[in-house]
């Protein structure tokens, strides 16, 4: 990374960390100072009307609004620190930023609202401020965008792949399996707990992580076909849902570097502004350039191969339309 | 793993298709214990009959290269050394394609290995 990329880094993590620590700083140090004069039970939940509904201890309060900022200020500070110079690492610190004004304003809020109360069920909260937190967190988000320029563009790791020299009448297919161990474990993990919870206790608590990991762990084995009929990447186990695309909507081919956390935000299928992407780790991947402007992202090994048979075959097409 | 076939070629299509695994485990492109795509998928892929794909992995399944199972589909050997056994037969291929291009007869192919063979000094690895 050069020293430019660095300060880029360590900029995008200040303005995220930042917002979460006056956030913190904030509840905290107003809780503390009105602690006296708070009740003894504090009203933290409202209704539509505005009326109290949900009361908590002081303490146990305290507690859950500090610790629910600094983790998630970690957490934030974190992604932006892993995603380091990709592209989703500017998302990542703006929606971090509007995360701790969005929370920290109605957490300071029910502070406010409780001090020199007797009776905390008579605590009002007009249900405006929710319009005035979210519109808060949104310009803060915006801000933050705005603050953490795009940075240097790492260096181009974009592959070119030159493509395949297919004879007239010669049939050519490329095909390979990804397993992802990532996505497997925490699937049957899941479906197992699903599993016990069904058989050993209520059934209604079990049916949704058994859905939820019965609907992943097909997804954690992925094929990749490249032939003929263009790009085709499915489960290994069912045949559908699949993506597909034809060798006529296909314009280019190349093999290149991702990052799952910093240029798609995770794992899965990933849907970014022109870019989906079938994201199972990072590292090598097919990269597909179509018709429509759009760029498919599949994390495959030996995608030098797959790019320049799809290179060659769609050379082949063209010339044969 | 990467196929390519040439249906006008005088060289059988199952015959070609297991050129290309053998070809892969020979240069480490399919590494042991990597599963090969099912037949019924190569079949699709290349236009060609699902028998014919079938024919050149059991003809791989014979040389050792592969294992084939009910369920588990076709895996190449996980044993040491299947490289260099796949570059072997791939040499022994090559060998008899060139002895068929010169017209020699089978009788006459394996007497020259056979010559070959008793003059060449045995070295046993330690």
């Amino acid at each position: 990374m050069t020293r430019k990329g660095v300060m880029t880094v360590i900029r995008r993590c200040t303005l995220t960390a930042v917002p979460f620590g006056v956030a913190t700083a904030a509840y905290v140090g107003i809780f503390l100072a009105s602690y006296d004069r708070l009740p003894g039970r504090i009203a933290t939940h409202f209704s539509g009307d505005g009326g109290a509904d949900g009361f908590t201890s002081r303490t146990a309060a305290l507690w859950f609004g500090s610790g629910l900022l600094v983790g998630l200020g970690l957490l934030f500070t974190v992604l932006t620190l892993v995603s380091k110079e990709s592209r989703g690492a500017r998302l990542t610190a703006a929606i971090g930023a509007g995360t701790a004004v969005t929370l920290g304003y109605p957490l300071v809020l029910t502070v406010l609202v409780n001090t020199d109360v007797q009776d905390p069920t008579e605590v009002q909260l007009p249900m405006w401020h929710m319009a005035v937190l979210l519109l808060a967190g949104l310009a803060t988000g915006a801000l933050t965008w705005w603050l953490t320029s795009g940075g240097p563009r790492s260096a181009s790791t974009r592959r070119l792949s030159p493509a395949l020299l297919l004879t007239e009448g010669e049939a050519a297919a490329w095909s390979r399996t990804i397993i992802s161990r990532a996505l497997l474990f925490p699937a049957s993990v899941v479906t197992l707990c699903g599993l016990f919870a069904v058989a050993f206790g209520p059934w209604q608590a079990g049916l949704l992580p058994l859905v939820l990991g019965l609907t992943c762990a097909p997804f954690a084995g992925v094929r990749v076909t490249v032939d003929r009929r263009g790009l085709t990447v499915a489960s290994t186990v069912l045949p559908r849902p699949r993506l597909a695309l034809p060798l006529g909507s296909i314009v280019r081919a190349s093999s290149i570097q991702v990052n799952a956390m910093g240029d798609f935000g995770g794992w899965g299928y990933r849907i970014r502004p022109n870019r989906r992407g079938v994201v199972l780790r990072s590292g090598e991947a097919l990269s597909v350039r179509t018709a429509g402007g759009r760029e498919y992202v599949v994390t495959v090994d030996d995608s030098t191969t797959a790019a320049a048979l799809l290179n060659g075959l769609v050379n082949r097409h063209v010339a044969g339309a | 793993m990467l196929f390519r076939v040439l249906p006008s070629s005088p060289v059988p299509l199952g015959e070609q298709i297991a050129a290309c695994v053998r070809g892969a485990i020979a240069n480490g492109t399919a590494a042991p214990g990597e599963r090969l795509p099912p037949a019924r998928e190569v079949a699709e892929s290349l236009g060609v009959n699902v028998h014919t794909v079938l024919r050149g992995y059991q003809r791989l399944r014979d040389e050792g290269l592969i294992e084939l199972r009910r369920g588990r589909g076709a895996v190449i050997t996980a044993a040491p050394g299947i490289a260099d056994q796949a570059r072997l037969t791939e040499a022994v291929h090559g060998l008899v394609t060139q002895a068929r291009e010169f017209g020699l007869t089978d009788q006459e192919l394996l007497s020259m290995v056979h010559d070959c063979l008793s003059s060449a000094p045995v070295t046993r690895s330690p």
